[in-house]
């Protein structure tokens, strides 16, 4: 991670509070070049705030925020002038067609005609949807209005890319798609900031992320040092029924260095997960289902929260 | 022996059983909820309308058209009298035209909830129906506080004139009807509905013969009238209204013309929902 | 508040540039329509009523056909109309459904670029029907003096203090049954502000209420220039709307940073 330069994003005790509700509380990071960087957290975490008072379109109510070394609310168009958005919802253009979107988009950012043009061939070979050119917003699948949305993003040619839930709604092969565009502009240089509650995205995509709940920020690390500093190295899923869940995990409580109950399923932290299978087994207990696998980022939230990352 | 009654009485007692029979109240039912939230302004309007076409037509434009035709007034009646109760059924044409056009778009596309009635015991003659008859209902609430407000002007002197809101509802759906039919064909919104308000309800409304007697205009635009459902009722409501100097035969003629119009719209209207409905 | 430079990149053409290209994609004979509503009411009112009244005194004494007293009053009437279906129906659209402006603003636009560029967009459209209806008035003689050609910047006026005005009120409202009261406000200013009749035939007292209504201006100023009864009131009348559009402008752009920008 190239710590010598100067952080293009830096937030000091952010705060945003809209009336009585804190949307955002306190909350601290900075944002290396080149950086891919992640929040992580459920619905209502306080996430999309942040982007928005990072792209510059909300004031916050406390704290100090640069972008590229400026203050968004002082200099709004100057720093939305270096960054590309893209919003949670897509907001296309929907009486313009595709390659229209792309052209329109630059010129709100003054760029001069026959830049725009090079630039919006370039990007919709990016956006793979050089044959939808000419196709309307509405013929557009899910995943294709989402990699134009980015195409848009871009035709600033931004230093920073702020995705908020990027691939949410999408389906698998959708995201894969997604993530391998989202992969070439990590390898060009360009900064992502992206929010998500998918822990297999921020673990794919993300060097560097916070894990936030409720305006807060719970953690931050690298991926894999998150998890070995909150997890075991393995966990055990196993399924005994909705009504014996419960009882069933009062009794395995020695077996890993933790047990969590949840309504559906029991989890046992432990290094090695197979071991702890064939004890459960052997004190007679007969799960319905049972699963060894990784720790993931979804067990360190589970731990810092007590709670799951989709609800 | 017994399986026929049992079977008799699932059918009967079946969910499906009641709204076979009632499924055009479900469906006015479920319109008239939506059309609720409308309320305060659709009384507005209701009130409204009539007492501006009073001042602005009955008063205002009156004034002059004494001032050019001296005492007589138009039909044997003053101008006011002769205005109001055509343009109570020029609204009446407005508020259906608008509740076909969007309501029909709004069930098949825009929200599908005709879809949506469709996926239950509900058949499409019921939904048709139903849809009609919501939309009767909405023009009533418009037709009526109309009919009021052109009572107090002054303008009713027959003991008929109840009636007239009865002509402008049907003047109405004898457009309106048929508007439905051409709007369950829609399958992609490219301007038609702005297209239908400006070319054929407005010149519909400003060429029937409802603020000036049709034989004023040139030749060449009368032939509107005579095509035009708003004519027709206009002259019927006028009959109720005060009594027209018309032969009996081309009243017959007027109340004729709407029926079919709004019989053969239905017809359509019912083919059309089928199309979209029951691919 | 904050500075110019915060609220606009002087980038309004983009606004309107945008509006040029999604015209592309409209049916034109929905853009043509506009231009044939007033046409109409000239053709049935001017040939219907025109046959029932004959002539109407102007205030200089002077008798004209009736056609040619109601057509400068639906020249206004239609710009008041054209400014206002395209800064209340298709800006609410923009705003709420489509997010145009979400996404305008997440660039270096600002809310005054925007509104500015909504508001030019609706007066350039404006300004095409007001010279076409113009010249239909030509070919039924219906201008009476030279001074009919200053009708159509009188007509930009009229539609971009409406406009603005429009604009403003519209970011206010966030349901179709609001929508429904703009529509509901605009209808007796249309039928009532002197564009069939002469407002002289009212009692005073609704004499005043009218002129102190927007469209009763508008109808003067268009009127006194397409049959060359010019008076230096008709000043007051070209104050009244550089107040609207004004106010318009301040209020949408506090609006519109409000919105979008918190």
């Amino acid at each position: 991670m190239p710590d010598t330069a100067a952080p293009v994003i830096r937030a000091h005790r952010l705060r945003k509070a809209y009336g009585e509700t804190v949307a955002v509380d306190d909350v601290s990071f900075e944002v290396a070049p080149g950086e891919a960087f992640g929040l992580l957290g459920p619905n209502g975490a306080g996430k999309s705030t942040t982007m928005r008072m990072l792209g510059g379109v909300a004031a916050r109510s406390g704290g100090e925020l640069e972008i590229l070394g400026m203050d968004p609310d002082r200099h709004g168009p100057e720093v939305r002038a270096q960054l590309g958005v893209v919003p949670q919802l897509d907001n296309l253009d929907t009486e313009l067609n595709v390659r229209d979107n792309l052209v329109v988009y630059g010129r709100y950012f003054g760029i001069r005609r026959a830049e725009v043009a090079r630039r919006v061939d370039a990007l919709l070979a990016f956006a793979q949807l050089e044959e939808k050119a000419r196709s309307r917003i509405d013929d557009l699948s899910g995943g294709m209005k989402r990699r134009l949305t980015i195409a848009r993003a871009l035709v600033n040619e931004p230093r920073i890319l702020l995705l908020d839930e990027p691939t949410t709604g999408l389906d698998p092969q959708a995201r894969h798609i997604l993530w391998d565009r989202l992969f070439r502009l990590k390898e060009q240089g360009t900064t992502l900031v992206l929010t998500t509650h998918y822990m297999d995205e921020a673990e794919q995509l993300c060097d560097r992320l916070v894990v936030v709940d409720q305006g807060r920020i719970m953690a931050e690390g690298a991926p894999a040092a998150l998890i070995r500093e909150h997890s075991t190295r393995e966990v055990l899923e196993v399924r005994f029924g909705s009504e014996r869940n419960a009882e069933v995990a009062a009794e395995l409580d020695d077996l890993g260095e933790r047990v969590e109950a949840l309504p559906d399923r029991v989890l046992v932290y432990a290094e090695d997960g197979e071991h702890v299978l064939a004890e459960v087994v052997r004190r007679g207990h007969r799960p319905i289902t049972s699963l060894v696998r990784r720790s993931s980022l979804e067990d360190v939230f589970l731990r810092l929260t007590g709670r799951s990352l989709v609800e | 022996m017994t399986s026929a009654p049992v079977a008799e009485r699932a059918r009967r007692e079946a969910p499906g059983g009641r709204s076979r029979r009632l499924g055009a109240w479900y469906v006015l039912e479920h319109e008239l909820r939506e059309i609720r939230s409308y309320g305060v302004v659709t009384i507005a309007e209701a009130l409204g309308a009539p007492l501006i076409a009073w001042l602005a037509f009955g008063l205002g434009v009156g004034a002059l058209v004494q001032a050019g035709t001296g005492s007589a007034g138009i039909d044997g009646v003053p101008y006011l009298a002769f205005v109001l109760p055509a343009m109570m059924c020029g609204l009446a044409l407005q508020v259906w035209s608008q509740e076909a056009m969007f309501g029909t778009l709004i069930g098949i596309t825009w929200r599908r909830t005709f879809v949506a009635m469709r996926a239950t015991p509900l058949s499409v003659p019921q939904i048709a129906t139903g849809f009609v008859l919501s939309v009767l209902v909405r023009t009533a609430t418009a037709a009526i506080p109309y009919a009021v407000v052109v009572w107090i002007a002054g303008a009713f002197s027959s003991p008929w004139a109840p009636a007239s809101v009865a002509a402008a509802l049907l003047g109405a759906a004898a457009f309106g009807v048929p508007l439905m039919a051409y709007a369950a064909t829609i399958r992609r919104d490219t301007g038609q509905p702005a297209m239908v308000f400006r070319f054929v309800v407005l010149p519909l409304t400003l060429f029937s013969g409802t603020m000036f007697p049709l034989s004023t205009l040139p030749d060449w635009l009368e032939w509107i009238g005579w095509a035009s459902p708003l004519w027709h009722s206009s002259q019927l409501a006028r009959a109720a209204a005060y009594g027209t100097t018309e032969p009996a035969w081309l009243v017959l003629v007027h109340l004729g013309v709407l029926v079919v119009l709004v019989a053969a719209g239905w017809w359509l209207f019912v083919l059309g929902l089928r199309r979209r409905l029951e691919r | 508040m904050s500075a110019v430079s915060a609220l606009s990149s002087g980038n309004a053409r983009a606004v309107f540039g945008r509006n040029l290209v999604g015209a592309r994609g409209v049916n034109l004979w929905v853009m043509v329509s506009g231009f044939f509503e007033p046409v109409f009411y000239l053709v049935a009112l001017g040939a219907g009523l025109g046959g029932l009244i004959g002539v109407v005194a102007l205030p200089d004494g002077r008798e004209v056909p009736y056609a040619a007293f109601i057509a400068p009053g639906l020249l206004a009437v239609s710009a008041m109309n054209g400014a206002i279906a395209d800064s209340t129906w298709n800006v609410f659209f923009k705003m709420r459904f489509m997010r145009v402006y979400d996404a305008m603003l997440a660039t270096r636009l600002g809310p005054l670029d925007v509104a500015l560029g909504e508001i030019s967009w609706a007066l350039f459209r404006g300004a095409v029907y007001a010279s076409a209806f113009l010249i239909v008035m030509q070919c039924f003689g219906l201008n009476l003096a030279w001074t009919a050609v200053l009708a159509i910047p009188a007509a930009v006026l009229i539609g971009f203090g409406f406009a603005a005005v429009g604009m403003g009120i519209t970011s206010c409202l966030r349901t179709f049954q609001q929508m429904d009261w703009i529509q509901f406000a605009l209808l007796p200013m249309f039928m009532l502000s002197g564009t069939f009749f002469p407002i002289s035939l009212y009692p005073e007292w609704v004499q005043w209420i009218v002129q102190a209504l927007p469209l009763w201006h508008g109808i003067e100023l268009v009127r006194g220039l397409t049959t060359g009864a010019l008076s230096w009131g008709m000043l007051l009348h070209v104050g009244y709307f550089a107040v609207m559009v004004v106010l318009g402008l301040v209020f949408t752009t506090r609006r519109l940073r409000a919105l979008f920008l918190t």
